[in-house]
């Protein structure tokens, strides 16, 4: 366990960090197809789906638009409540429904939810993560990678300077999606420029990345550039359309295509630009991106997550979440089971007795899903559209 | 003409959806209307027993609006067949005249030297294979012959040669001015398109020619014998200048005939500049000169862009080799050099003449310095023919001409207020024009279609959006919205007006309204007027929030948005005219009617985009599913150009939208250095009463203006 400062907006918290990337194995999971979720978080219960709880205003227990992964930090947990652009953290997993968060970070009060590119501050803040000693954020609305708080905070992908701006240049980013520290290594979803990027080590502002996959290099932000000549012009193994997630255990990459409606496996850690993924979940290969229901396909993927042994995709217009038991040897493999759908081949939002159409939400059920992430016992999946956090327990 | 009228009727069924008895009816109609022309046509629109008769009850069922639009297209061809058996009823009757005239002169001949008659019949005859010294001979033998010293002006028979005379002469000049209402040219175009040979009109153009130069050498022998030289002298200079004429109008058709495309092929043909050679020879010999008289020469003309004639779109013409660099144009292209048999080039003419172009070469527009040209420009070769001075020993010029020029007619332009839109009066002062914030599916905005989205500090999901005007000077212009709910960029003492971007959630990240301070939205509306053909569409204050994907685009956005009303996307776009402050004018052109029916299309990339070319020129096409299954599709590059390495490529999906998403057909292509190809094709299958969307985008480098034709049949 490692003491974590946390400092934004005035508030100080004394986290601990746990399980910082997912990849311990634990027990087999008990997942089954269709299970019901056994906690929510957001929602006062399981059949409530407003945003900020039906309020007006923000409140410590209500989200809206969560999206991104969530992080587990000493014992407790990091919550992306981003169209509120704020983070909630809670001291410990919650053991009731609708339960509070212990503080509010982003904004000066739990009913604010206006956004800013200031310092502590969020602009639809996504995914959170952890490094070292301090949490890390994807703001992605400031098109900025937000490491740490107070005088170790470091933002990333505003060039050299300290004012927001997007754009292609090699020290810029463009709406990045998620951001994870792995081996010492901080790995970047940058989505609107089509890439990952790599540094080998956590940099300073302004510092360019060592490595980018997706393109041919760090001065091309084309959606599949597969020649880099700056225009979209084909699908291959090397190229990326929306890249929203990232899992790495140090050697194996997991990078969620969004656009190209896959998943690649990269079996190991790349070493050159534009390296070749090794194997593609969601198409039978690496030059097709059918939207799909079915347990090969998927449909608008938002998020990975894995202890090293399953995966767990989002898959965001199919509104479920799949699982694969192992990692694939073979591009296609079918998944294992599903969550929010009661077989592969439904896709529709909140559909509880999977008659095909849109009912209200459950336990069990999902609208738009675009976040997963182990922590502890728990898979927790980011229920965007139904304004939650989905809590199932996996041991 | 009726298998496309077939073709028409078979989409019309797919359309409603294959059941036999509305298949009979809609046979029927093609085969009436076809019959009975346009009338019947104009009767059926109005007509609620259509309706009823083939099924459909209520006039506002889109299958109905498809209907009636192939019915227009419909109406369009038969406009066109009429136009064509106009084309040719004037050949005829010019004909007619012709064989009149001819027909005149022998029963002259015939009244007056009727034991002559098989003498000046043989040297007709002879006539066809031009004059020569020899014919020339001939004639004044026959003239010798028959007007012999010391015969007076009156025959026994009371025949006045001056008379018949002055008939024959009368006969012949008045030949000349048919050939110029362009008997041949379309003469010529008929024959390529009924896929005769050039050598055809030429040997009509020789029967006459050759007829009317052996009367005049017949009437410079009668004349001179009359001992009326002097008023031959006059009618000579008469005649010569008529037969001039006729040698520059068999030019004429000799161009005509390289450069028409027939109607009945939507595909490009390779130059063949074997009739030019032809005419040449001809022209030649009836110069009496054993040389060339006359090169091909080509200028450029752009087509004028159908709704960016905003400014004039000065074309700097540029050749190149293929796959070598440019050559300096200057060098090339010039009309200070020629001089025309009819008029000077209407572009450029030759300077050195093409002969210094010993190789294949590509044809290039580009736009001059800080001029920026509209989408779907066309190269237009026009062949030119110049006298040459001092001419080449030999010219092996070889023109690679893909490609097949658009001519569509200009299109008519409009003038709106660009406050209330209302259209102008004529005499409503149309020296301002407006920077209005429009939409297009093309957008149209040249440079000025990229904003920037400026947050205010306070609030970064509060923005004013900006747009560079670089052929102004200006950068970062703020868009305000002005009174009676225009937005403008940058009119004097205007002020950007703030948006609060509203996002329409996670699952759409580019997809924004933008909300004005008082709770309205931006929105955009169509201001069509009834009988126009393209509406405008026009940013104005809605009370609806409207949906944007705001896309990055390197450091800039393109914003767009998806019509609900007929499912076009559009790009929202500055008009880039100047300012008035005291009348805010907005320029419209309707769109050629050809360009929304016919199965041909013509797009391209915005050249607004460059540098930046990542955003491509996009289409979406409806393809119906056929009776026999099979959709074949056809991708042309027009004008050879070079594409960057991005290619162009075309999907089909089962609905508009994001292509890459549900892919079903893919044929990107990738070519440039060297040009490696003009035509992709490839089918698929939709069955009878399948609809599926055709997707295409082009991506075309900066500096090249090219056109892509997509044909589907």
């Amino acid at each position: 366990m490692l003491r974590l400062e946390v400092v934004a907006s005035g508030l100080a918290l004394a986290l601990s960090v746990g399980c910082s990337n997912g990849s311990s194995s634990g027990p087999p999971d008990r997942l089954t197809t269709f299970q019901a979720a056994d906690l929510v978080i957001g929602q006062p219960d399981f059949v409530s789906g407003s945003a900020n709880q039906g309020s007006s205003s923000a409140s410590a227990a209500g989200v809206e638009y969560p999206v991104g992964d969530a992080q587990g930090v000493s014992g407790g947990l990091a919550l992306p409540d981003t169209y509120n652009h704020r983070l909630l953290v809670y001291r410990s997993i919650p053991s009731a429904n609708g339960t509070a968060a212990d503080s509010v970070l982003g904004q000066s009060d739990a009913t604010s939810n206006a956004p800013s590119h200031s310092t502590g501050r969020f602009h639809y803040p996504q995914s959170v993560g952890v490094s070292g000693s301090a949490l890390i954020v994807a703001d992605s609305g400031a098109s900025r990678i937000v490491l740490g708080a107070g005088a170790d905070n470091v933002t990333i992908g505003w060039g050299d300077g300290s004012t927001c701006q997007w754009g292609c240049a090699v020290n810029m980013l463009s709406e990045p999606s998620r951001a994870i520290v792995v081996a010492g290594k901080l790995i970047v979803a940058d989505r609107s420029n089509h890439r990952i990027l790599i540094w080998k080590q956590i940099p300073a502002s302004g510092v360019s990345a060592d490595l980018v996959l997706g393109q041919q290099d760090l001065t091309h932000c084309a959606a599949n550039d597969m020649v880099g000549a700056g225009n979209s012009g084909g699908r291959t193994a090397t190229t990326l359309r929306y890249p929203t997630d990232v899992w790495s255990d140090g050697t194996r990459l997991l990078v969620v295509d969004q656009g190209n409606n896959r998943v690649l496996l990269w079996n190991h850690f790349p070493t050159s630009n534009a390296a070749a993924a090794d194997v593609v979940l969601g198409q039978p290969d690496f030059l097709v991106a059918r939207a799909e229901a079915t347990q090969v396909g998927l449909n608008w993927p938002v998020a990975v997550a894995s202890d090293g042994q399953s995966i767990f995709v989002a898959d965001a217009r199919n509104h479920r979440v799949l699982v694969w038991r192992s990692f694939p040897s073979a591009n296609g493999q079918a998944a294992d089971l599903v969550l929010g759908q009661g077989d592969f081949s439904h896709g529709a939002p909140n559909d509880d007795n999977q008659d095909g159409q849109t009912e209200g939400p459950t336990a069990r059920t999902m609208n738009t899903p675009m976040g997963v992430a182990l922590v502890g016992d728990y898979l927790v999946v980011t229920d965007t559209y139904n304004h939650r956090f989905l809590l199932f327990r996996r041991h | 003409m009726r298998t496309k009228y077939a073709l028409r009727a078979a989409l019309v069924v797919a359309v409603l959806g294959g059941a036999p008895r509305v298949r009979a009816q809609g046979d029927l109609l093609v085969e009436v209307g076809a019959e009975i022309g346009i009338s019947f046509l104009e009767t059926v629109f109005d007509s609620t027993g259509l309706f009823e008769a083939i099924g459909l009850s209520s006039p506002e069922d889109q299958k109905l609006k498809e209907i009636i639009s192939e019915l227009e297209t419909m109406h369009e061809d038969l406009d066109n067949l009429g136009n064509e058996v106009q084309d040719l009823k004037l050949i005829l009757d010019t004909l007619d005249s012709q064989q009149t005239a001819l027909n005149a002169t022998t029963r002259i001949l015939e009244t007056c030297y009727r034991d002559r008659l098989d003498a000046v019949v043989n040297s007709v005859d002879l006539a066809v294979e031009e004059r020569n010294q020899l014919l020339l001979a001939r004639a004044y033998q026959i003239t010798g012959e028959l007007l012999p010293p010391g015969m007076g002006e009156l025959f026994d028979d009371g025949c006045d040669i001056q008379d018949s005379l002055n008939d024959l002469q009368d006969a012949m000049l008045r030949q000349p001015p048919n050939f110029t209402d362009s008997l041949l040219v379309n003469l010529a175009r008929q024959a390529r398109d009924n896929g005769h040979a050039f050598d055809d009109v030429v040997r009509y153009f020789s029967w006459v020619v050759g007829t009317e130069r052996q009367a005049e050498a017949i009437f410079a022998q009668a004349y001179h014998r009359l001992g009326h030289d002097h008023d031959w002298a006059t009618k000579y200079a008469q005649i010569q200048g008529s037969l001039r004429k006729q040698e520059i109008e068999l030019l004429r058709a000799a161009d005509a005939y390289v450069a028409y495309q027939p109607v009945n092929t939507q595909s490009s043909s390779s130059y063949d500049g074997s009739p030019l050679a032809l005419a040449d020879q001809v022209v030649a010999r009836l110069e009496g000169t054993t040389r060339f008289v006359s090169s091909a020469v080509l200028s450029v003309a752009g087509w004028p862009t159908p709704w960016g004639a905003y400014r004039d779109t000065a074309l700097l013409p540029t050749m190149t080799q293929d796959a070598r660099p440019e050559v300096a144009l200057d060098d090339v292209l010039g009309a200070e050099d020629g001089q025309s048999y009819y008029g000077a080039p209407a572009a450029t003419g030759i300077k050195t003449t093409l002969d210094a172009l010993s190789f294949p070469f590509m044809l290039q527009l580009i736009p001059e310095a800080g001029v920026e040209i509209g989408r779907a420009a066309e190269v237009t070769l026009t062949h030119t023919r110049t006298s040459q001075v001092s001419p080449p020993s030999s010219s092996t010029v070889t023109l690679n001409v893909q490609g097949v020029p658009v001519t569509q007619p200009a299109p008519t332009l409009y003038f709106r207020n660009a406050a209330t839109m209302q259209l102008e009066a004529t005499g409503d002062p149309k020296n301002g024009r407006d920077r209005m914030l429009l939409a297009h599916p093309d957008g149209l905005g040249t440079t000025m279609a990229l904003f920037a989205l400026v947050p205010t500090a306070d609030d970064p999901r509060r923005v004013v959006l900006e747009v560079d005007e670089p052929a102004w000077g200006l950068s970062g212009v703020p868009i305000g919205a002005m009174a009676d709910n225009g937005f403008f960029a940058a009119l004097d003492g205007l002020q950007g007006t703030v948006l609060e971007m509203v996002p329409r959630g996670p699952a759409q990240p580019e997809e924004y309204a933008l909300r004005l301070g008082d709770g309205s939205w931006l929105g955009i509306v169509s201001v069509q007027n009834e009988g126009e053909t393209v509406p405008l569409w026009g940013a104005a204050v809605v009370d609806q929030p409207a949906w944007f994907d705001l896309e990055r685009t390197g450091s800039s956005y393109q914003i767009s948005f998806l019509d609900p009303a007929d499912g076009v996307r559009k790009y929202l776009f500055v008009n880039e005219q100047r300012v008035s402050a005291t009348d805010f004018q907005v320029q419209q052109a309707t769109l050629p009617a050809a360009l929304l029916g016919m199965d041909v299309y013509s797009f391209g990339n915005p050249q607004s985009l460059c540098p930046v070319n990542s955003v491509p020129g996009v289409l979406w096409l409806p393809i119906y599913g056929g009776p026999d299954g099979t959709v074949t599709y056809t991708i042309q590059i027009s004008a050879p150009s070079c594409l960057d390495l991005a290619g162009t490529g075309c999907f089909l999906g089962p609905a508009p939208g994001t292509p890459t998403e549900t892919t079903l057909f893919d044929f990107r292509s990738s070519l440039c250095s060297p040009f490696a190809g003009s035509t992709w094709s490839a089918s698929t299958t939709l069955q009878e009463g399948e609809v599926h969307y055709l997707y295409c985008e082009s991506h075309l480098a900066c500096t090249s203006l090219t056109s892509i034709q997509l044909s589907v049949q």
